[in-house]
């Protein structure tokens, strides 16, 4: 077991240097003159390539791309073109807001999710199965910005039950939270509710009916069990969308947190900071994933049992 | 249904109620259908000849500013007095557009890159899929927020981005589906008559390649819309006159206390047109792909 975590961490780590070079083949190798664009058309050629020899944009690629690398292994994601301040500082400064809105959304997706996927499979067929897939269907294909403004429009500008924008305390957190978790929510719905219906006609649920087991112990312990498997990879790759949504939703409530640096940094097209916030959400994104793998093998003894004569 | 009937047995009148429930959910999947065709058709209609769709002209300011929907203003207009109905339908030629232009990109870029590595093998395989995985670590909307931000704000820009970070569930799906059909015996029998590589693809494997890709590339419409609309309402969209539906919809945000309309118009549009695409997605596999109906 602890041979497949060491191997599973090194190709994490792999990983993460390949979307480092793809974030770095994006911004230097695309067309699109970087100075060019800081200063806009009106300016001399002249200037922007003064500008661009400031920057360091005219060294080799390969000097550019190996002092990337290094500075970014050292934690060094470089300083803004706008305030000549450092990138990590600023990211890490924004970092928990957007982690805390990433866990409860995360959370209520998960839970709104199962429990949906429960109801809609135990009552297939029925209208409650068709009010949940309608109800999915609008969390999967409805923008969460949108979703977002809606809510605002409701509970904040109506019932002022929640404060629309900024952020603080547990009332901020509410409807962004609500608003992003929907989304996930709407495909984990999809997927517990196929998982539960394979279940459903196992032999050992017969056997538990036949033994007199209440039917409600019954969904949520033993069937409830085997149907969430499949649904925990999709739970971690569903974190990961929160955690991209979390961009978006963070610019409708005007929150503080890595979207919203990442929506100045592209109105002032300061791209050292848009590359930073990119490649650190990719990296937690990468580590979600990782543990999602390593909770898959404790959830599933069959995997367990897979993994323990290798290392033996 | 009530959760003690799982347990008992099937009876005969059980049975008849299942079928005609099932009959009932066969009939509303195709008023469903007929429903999100209809609106594909509406908006389709849209992109084709606005003029003809469309209320008023989308850059005229009439004097009502931010009117609530009525009979004149359908949608109700915005802060400058335009009309919303007429906005959003000038606007979907660029969603369509974006929407078809990303899948073409992403689908054929995916797919040569699938069924390369799917046919060849070896370490093209390795090396093509290892590029893929790495893709795939950049969640698609930072993926297209970080190229159209170094690229600038334009249509074609716009449809590279939102294309560029589609591709890898394509070449993931394509490979895994030349991996199915490559070892099939009507395979080896094409090559043991002397049939090229290129035959061989051409005739056997892309055409049993289609039918998932089609499904694929309808439904990846419908997120690549979603995906362009994202990226406009966080203001790395094209910069038009004719504000695009991402685009006013985030506009209406600071309006939203007084004028619900200017956001809550542009969202219904979008949901609609994806939700329509899901849907006609969802049926084309139903019958493409008789095996996997659930």
């Amino acid at each position: 077991m602890f041979e497949y975590l060491l191997k599973r961490l090194s190709v994490s780590l792999l990983v993460v240097l390949g979307s480092m070079t793809i974030v770095f083949i994006i911004v230097n190798v695309l067309p699109g003159d970087i100075a060019q664009m800081l200063l806009g058309d009106t300016i001399s050629t002249e200037k922007a390539n003064e500008l661009s020899s400031n920057l360091g944009l005219d060294r080799p690629l390969a000097v550019q791309y190996w002092d990337y690398i290094t500075d970014v292994l050292q934690g060094n994601l470089g300083s803004s073109y706008v305030n000549q301040s450092s990138v990590q500082h600023t990211l890490l400064i924004n970092l928990p807001s957007t982690i805390e809105l990433t866990l409860t959304s995360s959370l209520i997706a998960v839970i709104v999710g199962i429990l949906m996927g429960i109801a809609a499979a135990v009552y297939r067929d029925s209208w409650i199965d068709s009010v949940i897939r309608i109800i999915s269907l609008f969390g999967v294909c409805t923008p969460t910005f949108w979703i977002g403004l809606l809510l605002i429009f409701v509970f904040s500008v109506h019932l002022h039950w929640f404060p629309a924008i900024g952020s603080g305390g547990l009332s901020h957190l509410v409807l962004p939270s609500v608003g992003l978790g929907l989304s996930g929510a709407g495909m984990l719905a999809r997927l517990v509710r196929n998982s539960m219906l394979e279940v459903l006609h196992k032999p050992f649920v017969r056997t538990l009916r036949a033994k007199g087991i209440r039917e409600s112990t019954i969904i949520f312990k033993h069937m409830l069990r085997n149907a969430v498997i499949p649904a925990v990879t999709m739970a971690g790759m569903i974190i990961g969308e929160m955690l991209a949504g979390s961009v978006v939703t963070e610019t409708v409530f005007s929150r503080q947190g890595i979207g919203k640096i990442i929506v100045d940094a592209i109105n002032a097209k300061d791209i050292p900071m848009i590359q930073g916030a990119v490649l650190l959400t990719s990296v937690f994104y990468i580590l979600i994933n990782l543990l999602a793998d390593i909770s898959y093998m404790y959830i599933d003894p069959r995997i367990r049992k897979m993994l323990r004569p290798s290392t033996q | 249904m009530s959760v003690k009937s799982i347990a008992t047995p099937v009876q005969p009148l059980r049975i008849k109620r299942r079928a005609e429930r099932r009959f009932r959910s066969v009939k509303s999947r195709h008023v469903l259908l007929a429903l999100s065709v209809s609106v594909l058709l509406f908006i389709l209609f849209s992109a084709v000849a606005p003029g003809w769709m469309a209320s008023h002209s989308p850059t005229e300011m009439s004097e009502s500013i931010l009117a609530s929907p009525s009979a004149g203003h359908l949608l109700g207009t915005d802060q400058y007095g335009r009309d919303i109905y007429s906005l959003l339908v000038y606007g979907s030629r660029q969603s369509l557009l974006i929407g078809v232009g990303s899948v073409l990109i992403g689908g054929l870029l995916g797919s040569v890159l699938g069924l390369t590595a799917g046919y060849r093998g070896g370490w093209l395989d390795s090396l093509i899929m290892r590029f893929v995985d790495m893709m795939m670590t950049i969640p698609g909307i930072l993926f297209a927020i970080l190229i159209s931000a170094t690229l600038g704000p334009s249509l074609k820009n716009m449809i590279l981005a939102v294309g560029l970070s589609t591709f890898p569930g394509y070449a993931r799906m394509m490979r895994s589906q030349v991996l199915s059909i490559k070892s099939a015996p009507f395979i080896d029998a094409a090559s043991t008559i002397g049939a090229s590589h290129f035959m061989i693809l051409r005739r056997h494997i892309v055409p049993n390649c289609l039918p998932p890709l089609i499904v694929m590339a309808t439904i990846g419409t419908g997120t690549a819309v979603l995906i362009s609309t994202g990226l406009s309402f966080l203001g790395l969209g094209v910069i038009r006159e004719i504000p695009d539906w991402g685009y006013l919809l985030s506009l209406g945000r600071s309006y939203i206390s007084v004028a619900w309309w200017i956001s809550l118009f542009p969202g219904i549009f979008i949901s609609f047109l994806v939700i329509s695409i899901n849907l006609l997605g969802d049926e084309l596999r139903n019958l493409l792909e008789p095996r996997s109906r659930r």
